[in-house]
Formats: structure tokens, C-alpha cells, sequence
């Protein structure tokens, strides 16, 4: 009777779990990830439990961008056996963490072509986010560049993903004509090694053909901004308050790792300059980063 | 050697633990004494003398708290470590596609004579021309003529140690003085690898970056006695069971007492902690040198008891027996945003509202009692009531 029971439950209930738990495989091709790549064996799932028999301690860079799934499978050159392209899939917790991890993987001299939010291809490797996913391709087997290859493969992945092509509104403050394009950086935690300022934005700027770096805190209210800025103030030497207000206050002054520092909070924004060498133009800056 | 009981806790329970907070429960009478003295006893702005113990039969001496560099976001993070005598960090080929040793690179820049530096070549890379390619890519980033360990990343056999070409590819890199010493890392069938090292005639590989902590077995303790006294430095890895996000514990953690109970293991030189922040370092460093205590057995042990009734695995079992769908786990999980880890409220809010109405916790208000079981023994409605409170 029990065991009756249960398969009736099953039978009902079967459908959800199946929804729950492998949502993810619609998003790999079935059969040929590009002509004459074709799929080879099934689609692996990994959870936050598992992404380390897949990609060892790695798994933990992925843990504060919110990993909660990622589907793989391998497609396999039909004119050479030896060559594979490997595609895994992984599901953060949102745009700004997916675009997180991209932004640790994403290459300089990488090739950015018109796939996802935004891409990064290089000889045997392709990365990419759209929406809450970033995406890994590699070709393995092969000496030779296979950049079409891996394009064609991400095309049809990123056409099957949800999500639109946006990049995240957080980013918006860096669009800027000072800024170096592709050098923005999302930390979900411990920004610039200092566990009182948690999540940010990180980027490079130049002013007057110099670089320096810019962050900006992301998901702060007034109160944790203004505690952010207090503990700043403790540990920075020299430190000089431009000006303190309720809203709004700027301090300079030389933290003990990164040497000379600019701090702006303004209401919830909390935005520094560091590693620069002349901090001419550096505050107007920065007070359009907090606008 | 101190251990914990069979039953204690399981690598998932500890990962899962630190996104879950865990300061109340911890604060059970017996902890709480021993971690008041803990905190007595701290002082924030010190840091310990470096320890040193002997790398196997590389002879060469490095602290038993070394740096693992793949979570740090600043080379000035490592930097600070290096200032306080660190002389070991371990960075790999493959951390974020190579920018990790770009980050070590700019760390050991001006100092490199003072410290040894481990790096992985690919895991993927099996031949010849493979591991050379990785070997000179990994000098180029790291901006240095040598590696002093080079390790074949993540073996589960004993099959690469034998490996005739990876074999030949590392004498001629050894033969060139572009690495000192070679080595291999194992996360999974450890004892295999290890013994294969030792049975290993030519005693060709010098080190072993091993997967151990206080949840391994007593046969992978046997297989590190073995190697170390066969000469292999052995270097343990996962000391914290492969998770570290202390947020919302406060200073009552487990850490200390996890890299404690691997250090008081003569047969480890040292534990390679990930560290990405000034708090973490100071955490882990300072262990060079502590005992471990039966007050951080205690402390292990009860951590084990306080997690196991609040968190969730996000298992999916329960939802078989809601017969209203609601989506259980990614409720749980949105609540972990909210008060775990990640205190993230407004991504908890997203998750949460993510969900349609009737999968969220507010189909629970139609129940009189909840049918849905929890295998690990959790209040579902209870949890439930907390995110209609918390997240709607």
C-alpha cells in the first residue's frame, strides 16, 4: 500500500522535481554544437555541492557570485576524433554576478564579438555572459586556432539562453570617457582585501595620460556607506577631510596598502581613487562616478 | 593526534555552514566560555612570528601557514603576508584563466629571492609540448625565470606520475633552471596518488598538495605518514573544508581551530589557505604556532551540532510532498541571501520574487499543517513563515 502511495506521489509530483532539477539542459544544444561538432555522451549537472569534481578548488572563486548549477557537455569533431569543444554553462545569482565571474576570466588581448552581454575570444577559448549565465567554450584536441569554431558554438548556446544582452545597470556609473573599456571588475566580497567594504566595482581611468583605479560600492544603503567611510578614516595616515557633511564628505589621505587614497560618500554612494599619481581632476571625477 | 567523532561534520554541512549564519547557535554555555577567553586572548593588530617546517626532500624550509592566492582580489593582500614572513604561495595556470599569477607576479615583484612560489601547469595539458607551453607561459605571468614547484594539477591516479612524457617534459624544464622542484595535487583518490609517489622507484616528484582536514579518514592520514617519511613534502589544502565565508558568524569561527587540527600533524609542513581579505590573513597566520586544543575540538564538534538543524541543501526531496507546489529549496535559498553570507537582501527580495505566487511561501498561508518533510530534519513551515516575514 505504501509502496502504491508513493508511486502515485511520484507520478504527480514527478514533473516538478524533473523542472527543479534539470532546467538547465535545454540550453545545450541536442545534437551539434556547429557543423561537425557533435555532441558526444549526456549533459552533466554540477550544484554548489558537486562544481568541485568538475573544476577542483576553482569551484570556490564561483561561491560569492551566487553558483548555484552549471550544465556541461562535450561535442566532438566529427573529421577529428581527438578534438573536443567542451561548453559549460553556469547559473549565478544574477546579472551583476555573472557578469562578476566574466569579468575575472576576460582576457586583454581577448577578441570581443557580437555574442551575449559581452564576449572574449581567444584561440581555444571563448567566454560570455547573458543574464544570469556565464559561459565557457573550450576546444581541446586541436594545435591549430579555432576562433569560428567556438563563435558558431556560442552562438547557438547564447541563442538559446534567457536573458536579455544588457550589461548591468551597476556599470552605468563607469561609462565614461576616462574609463579603460574592459577593465571593470565586480567583487562580491572583500573589496581591495578589506572585509568592511564587501561588494564593488573595480576599473581603471585615466586622467592627463595617467592611470590610476577607481571602485565604486554597489548595494549599500546610506548607514553602511557612512560605516564603510568611518572605518576608512580610521586607517588611513595623513588624512585630510575636504569636506564633511551630513550627505556628503571626502577624505584623502595614505592607506596602508595601496599608499595615496581619495574617498567620496555621497548619501549611498561610496565611490575611491587609488594607485594614482597626480590626484589633479581625480574629485570632480569621482563626483560624477557617485552622480 | 585529536579527532572528531565518525558522526560529526560532512564537507557539505561545513561549505553550506558558512553562508548560513551561525553565531546564536554556536553560543551554546559549553562554547562560550572557551570562546570568550578566545577573544581575550586576541590581539588585532599582532601578528605571530612565522613557523617553518621542512619541505620533504626539497630541504627547503617554509611557513607552516603558507598562502593560497587563488581568491585574492589585490596583490597587496599577499603582499602584507610576505611583509609578515610568509614565504610560500601557491597560485595555478588555470585560476582565472591565468590572472591569478598575474596578481602573485605583481605581489612578489622586488622580493622574489625571498620566497618560494608553487604554480600548476594545466590540467588538461598531458603532453610534452603541453606542459613546456604552460611552464613558459606561467614564467612570463609570474614574471620570474623559475618556479620552485611546478605541480601536475588535480590527479585522480597514479597513472601521470608514471608518465614517460611528462616525465621528459619536466627534466628538460628542470635541466633549463626554469623549475626547482616537481609535484603533483590530488583532491580526489588521494591515497592512490600518494602511494603511487612513494612506490614510485625514481622518486621522481618531490611534493604533494593533498586534500586533507579534519573530516579525512584515518587510511589518508596513514598514506601522508607514509609519503613524508619517504621524503614527499607534503601540503595540505581544503584545511577548511573547502569553504570560508565567515560573514554574520563574527569572530566565533571554526577556521583556526579547522587549520589547527591540520597543522598538529608533524607529517604536514603546512596548509595553504585561500586568504582574500586582511581579516582572513590575520586569522590564519596567527595560527602559526597555536596548539591545538580540546577547546577546538569543542569548537568543531559543536559547530557540527549548531548547523545541522538550519540549513538546507537544496535537495528538492520536500517539494514531493507540498501539494501545492511551492518551490521549498529556492525559498530556503533566497533566504540564505538574505541572512547568510551574502546579506544581501535586495538579491534575496529578486530570488524570492522571481518565483510565481503560488511556488513562493505565501501558498502557505492555505495550509493548516505542512505535509512536506525535510530529510535533514528542518522546520519547513517555520522557514517558510520566516521568508513571508523576511522577503515578501
Amino acid at each position: 500500500m505504501k509502496m502504491l502511495l508513493m508511486v502515485v506521489l511520484l507520478s504527480v509530483y514527478a514533473p516538478l522535481i524533473t523542472h527543479a532539477a534539470g532546467d538547465m539542459g535545454g540550453f545545450l544544444p541536442a545534437s551539434y554544437c556547429g557543423a561537425g561538432w557533435k555532441i558526444d555522451g549526456k549533459t552533466i549537472f554540477y550544484d554548489r555541492d558537486t562544481l568541485s569534481d568538475r573544476i577542483n578548488g576553482e569551484a570556490e572563486l564561483y561561491m560569492p557570485y551566487g553558483f548555484d548549477r552549471m550544465a556541461t557537455a562535450r561535442y566532438s569533431s566529427e573529421k577529428t576524433p581527438a578534438a573536443g569543444i567542451d561548453v559549460e554553462i553556469y547559473r549565478m545569482a544574477s546579472l551583476l554576478d555573472s557578469f562578476g565571474i566574466y569579468s575575472n576570466y576576460r582576457q586583454k588581448g581577448g577578441q570581443r564579438i557580437n555574442i551575449g552581454a559581452d564576449s572574449n575570444l581567444s584561440g581555444s577559448q571563448l567566454f560570455l555572459y547573458q543574464g544570469r549565465y556565464f559561459i565557457h567554450i573550450q576546444i581541446t584536441g586541436t594545435d591549430s586556432s579555432h576562433s569560428e569554431v567556438l563563435a558558431e558554438c556560442a552562438k547557438l548556446v547564447a541563442s538559446s539562453l534567457p536573458g536579455e544582452r544588457n550589461r548591468p545597470s551597476e556599470l552605468s556609473a563607469f561609462d565614461r570617457p576616462e574609463m579603460v573599456k574592459g577593465t571593470e571588475r565586480y567583487i562580491p566580497q572583500s573589496l581591495l582585501g578589506y572585509d568592511f567594504l564587501n561588494r564593488g566595482i573595480m576599473a581603471e581611468a585615466v586622467i592627463g595620460g595617467a592611470n590610476f583605479q577607481l571602485f565604486r560600492l554597489v548595494g549599500n544603503d546610506a548607514r553602511s556607506v557612512s560605516a564603510s567611510f568611518d572605518r576608512f578614516k580610521s586607517q588611513l595616515a595623513k588624512v585630510e577631510i575636504a569636506i564633511e557633511g551630513k550627505d556628503a564628505a571626502v577624505l584623502e589621505g595614505v592607506d596602508p596598502l595601496y599608499g595615496p587614497m581619495i574617498v567620496l560618500k555621497k548619501v549611498d554612494c561610496l565611490v575611491g581613487a587609488l594607485r594614482f599619481v597626480d590626484k589633479k581632476g581625480i574629485r570632480n571625477m569621482l563626483e560624477s562616478v557617485c552622480r | 593526534m585529536y579527532h572528531l567523532k565518525e558522526n560529526g561534520l560532512n564537507r557539505r554541512a561545513f561549505i553550506k555552514a558558512g553562508v548560513v549564519g551561525t553565531a546564536t547557535a554556536l553560543l551554546a554555555p559549553p562554547v562560550l566560555a572557551d570562546t570568550l577567553q578566545q577573544m581575550a586572548d586576541a590581539n588585532p593588530l599582532a601578528f605571530p612570528k612565522p613557523v617553518f617546517r621542512k619541505l620533504g626532500r626539497t630541504g627547503i624550509n617554509i611557513t607552516t601557514v603558507s598562502f593560497g592566492a587563488m581568491l585574492t582580489p589585490e596583490p597587496e593582500v599577499i603582499r602584507v603576508a610576505i611583509d609578515h614572513g610568509v614565504n610560500y604561495i601557491d597560485t595555478a595556470r588555470k585560476y582565472m584563466n591565468g590572472k591569478n599569477e598575474e596578481t602573485v607576479g605583481k605581489a612578489v615583484k622586488g622580493v622574489r629571492d625571498k620566497l618560494f612560489i608553487a604554480t600548476k601547469t594545466l590540467p588538461e595539458s598531458k603532453s610534452k609540448a603541453e606542459i613546456v607551453r604552460d611552464v613558459e607561459t606561467s614564467l612570463k605571468t609570474l614574471g620570474t625565470d623559475y618556479i620552485d614547484v611546478i605541480q601536475l594539477h588535480n590527479l585522480t591516479g597514479k597513472d601521470r606520475i608514471f608518465s614517460p612524457e611528462t616525465r621528459e617534459a619536466l627534466t628538460q624544464l628542470k635541466k633549463q633552471g626554469k623549475v626547482r622542484f616537481c609535484g603533483v595535487t590530488t583532491h580526489k583518490n588521494e591515497v592512490e596518488v600518494l602511494n603511487a609517489l612513494v612506490d614510485d622507484p625514481d622518486r621522481f616528484f618531490d611534493t604533494c598538495l593533498v586534500k586533507y582536514n579534519f573530516k579525512s579518514d584515518k587510511i589518508l592520514a596513514t598514506a601522508i605518514d607514509r609519503a613524508a617519511t619517504a621524503g614527499i613534502g607534503i601540503i595540505a589544502m581544503k584545511a577548511m573544508v573547502g569553504g570560508y565565508d565567515v560573514t554574520g558568524m563574527g569572530r566565533i569561527t571554526p577556521y583556526q581551530a579547522a587549520l589547527k587540527w591540520v597543522l598538529q600533524n608533524p607529517k604536514v609542513t603546512a596548509a595553504i589557505p585561500g586568504m582574500k581579505d586582511m581579516a582572513q590573513l590575520k586569522e590564519d597566520i596567527t595560527v602559526m604556532g597555536m596548539p591545538f586544543t580540546y577547546a577546538d575540538l569543542r569548537r568543531l564538534d559543536h559547530y557540527d551540532q549548531a548547523i545541522a538543524k538550519f540549513y538546507c541543501t537544496f535537495c528538492g526531496s520536500c517539494e514531493v510532498g507540498c501539494p501545492h507546489g511551492v518551490e521549498i529549496s529556492t525559498v530556503n535559498r533566497a533566504l540564505m541571501y538574505a541572512e547568510g553570507g551574502y546579506r544581501n537582501i535586495s538579491l534575496a527580495r529578486d530570488t524570492y520574487a522571481e518565483l510565481p505566487r503560488q511556488a513562493s511561501a505565501a501558498t502557505c498561508l492555505n495550509c493548516e499543517g505542512c505535509s512536506a518533510r525535510c530529510v535533514n530534519g528542518l522546520d519547513i513551515a517555520g522557514k517558510m513563515g520566516h521568508a513571508r516575514t523576511v522577503l515578501a
